[in-house]
């Protein structure tokens, strides 16, 4: 019999999904993964931090979602060209895969001597990408955008940092270029898990009772923050009426992978994908090192979103 | 008559401050930061004041010769009583920037809450009342001015996001929605008298030469900051160049009303109005958060000044 279950979402027994010893070519780190369905085999796009300190993006691919084959090459890095060029110098994080009208976006952190800023690129086929624009002001991270318009208008989460806290905001957009109309949809909670920072981890998940948003929340200790999962609920049609909230984590760091690396104590998702049987593998970067795979189902997320209260 | 200092470009008047906390008609903390603009033969200024409460609100003063004002009965702004204004403006509405555009007054302040700073737009054509047109920045972004007319077919902005300190341009089609943001004047970093952040001041002002920007910078002290006033010249067509800035402030504090207040060593400006025929720069400021203040000088003065080569 396995211990209590301590969290919701259950570990793959083989943790890392991806190490250090996978990425072809010497490199310092890898982690935090965005991850997408395309032609039925899994795309992973990598956070790999190179031996300098910079970070770049390589691509990985699955037949099952468990074992990859990372790419020899970086497929998104500081770019050449300006405005980009001035702004990923330091460079690119972070990325998140969403699929909206045809179209591959990956909304990534763009890194320079500027503070980070988010940045927008597409894809079709996971070859080539183009960068779009660059979305927000300085201090800002955590850009995911929503697979379809809401209310006719392109929306993102983000995490603008005001001092030094982190907030979830929502923005929106005629064309992703001009963004505006921004408003506060989850905050802080003053002595919870997530008291310090939060920030959007996982790009909305389109269900029935509404936008499951699978968010990073920070407690700062004496010893350094702790960075853990949460889940959260908002309506379809309102993004700012949120309709559920996890009391809990749904994953917090317990095991060596996700204690000890060069950011210890640290789960932080990029991406996950819902099977079609309803279930959810989501794919989180561990201790800044390594790449992990957790599951559960939608359903039960939702449930901890819409029934949290922990009794005691 | 010229200051019997005589160290900076801008001259002071002799009867500074022109208007203090004694000349309004209730009891408030502190006077500061106007906005202004002249409609025909009249002065008028937006001014920032502190309630005894401690948040911030607009009141008008009016004047016939720019020198001598009399101040409203009553605040013409406060903080909005219902909707998301009444969310991000709870603390108060703060340092109001009057840019006349398409037959408008427009007005960038900023909404202060427990979410921080960030920019707000409001609207009047007769200064008796004010419309609120939208929120239009994320939190912790301050003095954010807009230019008094399209270029290229956009709104244009300036604005300071408090991370890095640096002042950024962006642009509208809409003033509601912003994009293509752009790092426009940096600190200059250690051993400068803007060493460590800057911020718009005066709204761009159209000069021969292309765009006059007056912006305030800080040096971070061990006794506090200091805040001063320099200028930079943007490229008509394209204001994202900076083709010229001064070497030296035009304007450091060093009378008495400048030294001491609540917020001692502080210059601070929002408006300033330009007498087209003598070419003459009428600059309102507050000092030391303690009253507004009145200096003068000749554009072409302030103009030679930034676009020196060498300055000591």
């Amino acid at each position: 019999m396995a211990r209590f279950r301590r969290d919701v979402l259950r570990r793959w027994p083989d943790n890392p999904v991806i190490a250090l010893e996978d990425i072809p070519y010497p490199c310092n780190t890898v982690f935090n993964g965005a991850v997408t369905k395309f032609k039925n085999r899994y795309i992973m796009l990598l956070r790999v931090e190179d031996r300098k300190g910079h970070s770049v993006v390589v691509k990985a691919q699955s037949e099952d979602g468990y074992k990859f084959v990372v790419e020899k090459k970086p497929c998104l890095f500081p770019s050449e060209e300006e405005p980009f060029k001035t702004y990923e110098e330091r460079g690119v994080e972070d990325p998140r895969i969403v699929q909206v009208e045809g179209v591959y976006y990956v909304m990534y952190t763009a890194y320079s001597q500027y503070g980070p800023r988010i940045a927008l690129a597409k894809t079709e086929d996971f070859e080539t990408y183009e960068r779009v624009a660059l979305v927000s002001g300085p201090g800002n991270k955590d850009g995911v955008l929503f697979p379809e318009k809401i209310n006719g208008k392109y929306a993102r989460l983000d995490r603008p940092i005001t001092n030094k806290i982190g907030n979830i905001w929502v923005s929106y957009s005629d064309d992703l270029m001009y963004w505006g109309n921004s408003t506060m949809v989850a905050e802080i909670r003053r002595d919870y898990w997530d008291s310090f920072r939060i920030g959007a981890s996982v790009p909305p998940i389109k269900t029935e009772q509404g936008w499951l948003e699978i968010y990073h929340g920070v407690k700062m200790t004496a010893s350094g923050p702790i960075y853990r999962l949460g889940v959260f609920l908002l309506a379809l049609d309102d993004l700012s009426h949120m309709l559920g909230r996890s009391e809990v984590p749904i994953l917090s760091p317990r095991e060596p992978y996700e204690r000890i690396g060069d950011v210890n104590n640290v789960v932080f998702s990029c991406g996950a994908v819902v099977e079609d049987n309803g279930e959810i593998k989501v794919y989180y970067g561990a201790a800044d090192t390594c790449i992990c795979l957790a599951q559960s189902t939608v359903k039960e997320l939702i449930d901890n979103c819409l029934h949290n209260k922990q009794s005691f | 008559m010229e200051s019997k200092r005589g160290r900076d470009v801008i001259h002071r008047h002799e009867e500074n401050p022109i208007i203090k906390l004694e000349d309004l008609s209730f009891p408030c903390l502190n006077i500061m930061n106007a906005g202004a603009v002249k409609i025909g033969d009249q002065y008028i200024l937006l001014v920032r004041i502190e309630t005894m409460k401690g948040h911030s609100v607009f009141i008008i003063a009016r004047s016939k010769d720019g020198r001598n004002f009399k101040v409203d009965k009553e605040p013409i702004m406060i903080p909005a009583e219902e909707g998301e204004f009444k969310k991000f403006e709870e603390q108060g509405v703060a340092d109001a920037r009057i840019t006349y555009l398409e037959g408008v007054y427009y007005i960038v302040y900023t909404a202060v809450s427990r979410n921080r700073h960030r920019l707000a737009l409001a609207k009047t054509t007769d200064f008796k009342t004010i419309e609120r047109v939208a929120l239009i920045s994320q939190p912790d972004n301050h003095n954010g001015a807009l230019f008094p007319c399209k270029i290229n077919g956009y709104y244009v902005r300036v604005e300071r996001p408090l991370e890095g300190g640096n002042i950024w341009i962006s642009q509208s089609k809409d003033l509601i929605y912003w994009g293509k943001k752009r790092v426009l004047i940096t600190p200059r970093g250690s051993g400068f008298w803007d060493a460590d952040r800057v911020g718009c001041a005066v709204p761009p002002i159209e000069i021969k030469e292309g765009w006059l920007l007056i912006y305030y910078g800080v040096r971070k002290t061990s006794a506090g900051p200091i805040f001063r006033l320099g200028t930079a010249i943007l490229d008509r067509e394209d204001p994202t160049k900076v083709i010229g800035r001064t070497g030296i402030p035009i304007l450091s504090p060093r009378e008495y009303y400048e030294r001491v207040g609540d917020c001692g060593n502080m210059i601070f400006s929002c408006g300033a109005i330009v007498e087209e025929k003598k070419q003459e720069l009428l600059l309102y400021y507050g000092g030391a958060n303690m009253g507004i203040n009145l200096g003068t000088a000749l554009i072409p003065d302030i103009v030679s000044e930034c676009l020196k080569k060498e300055t000591i």
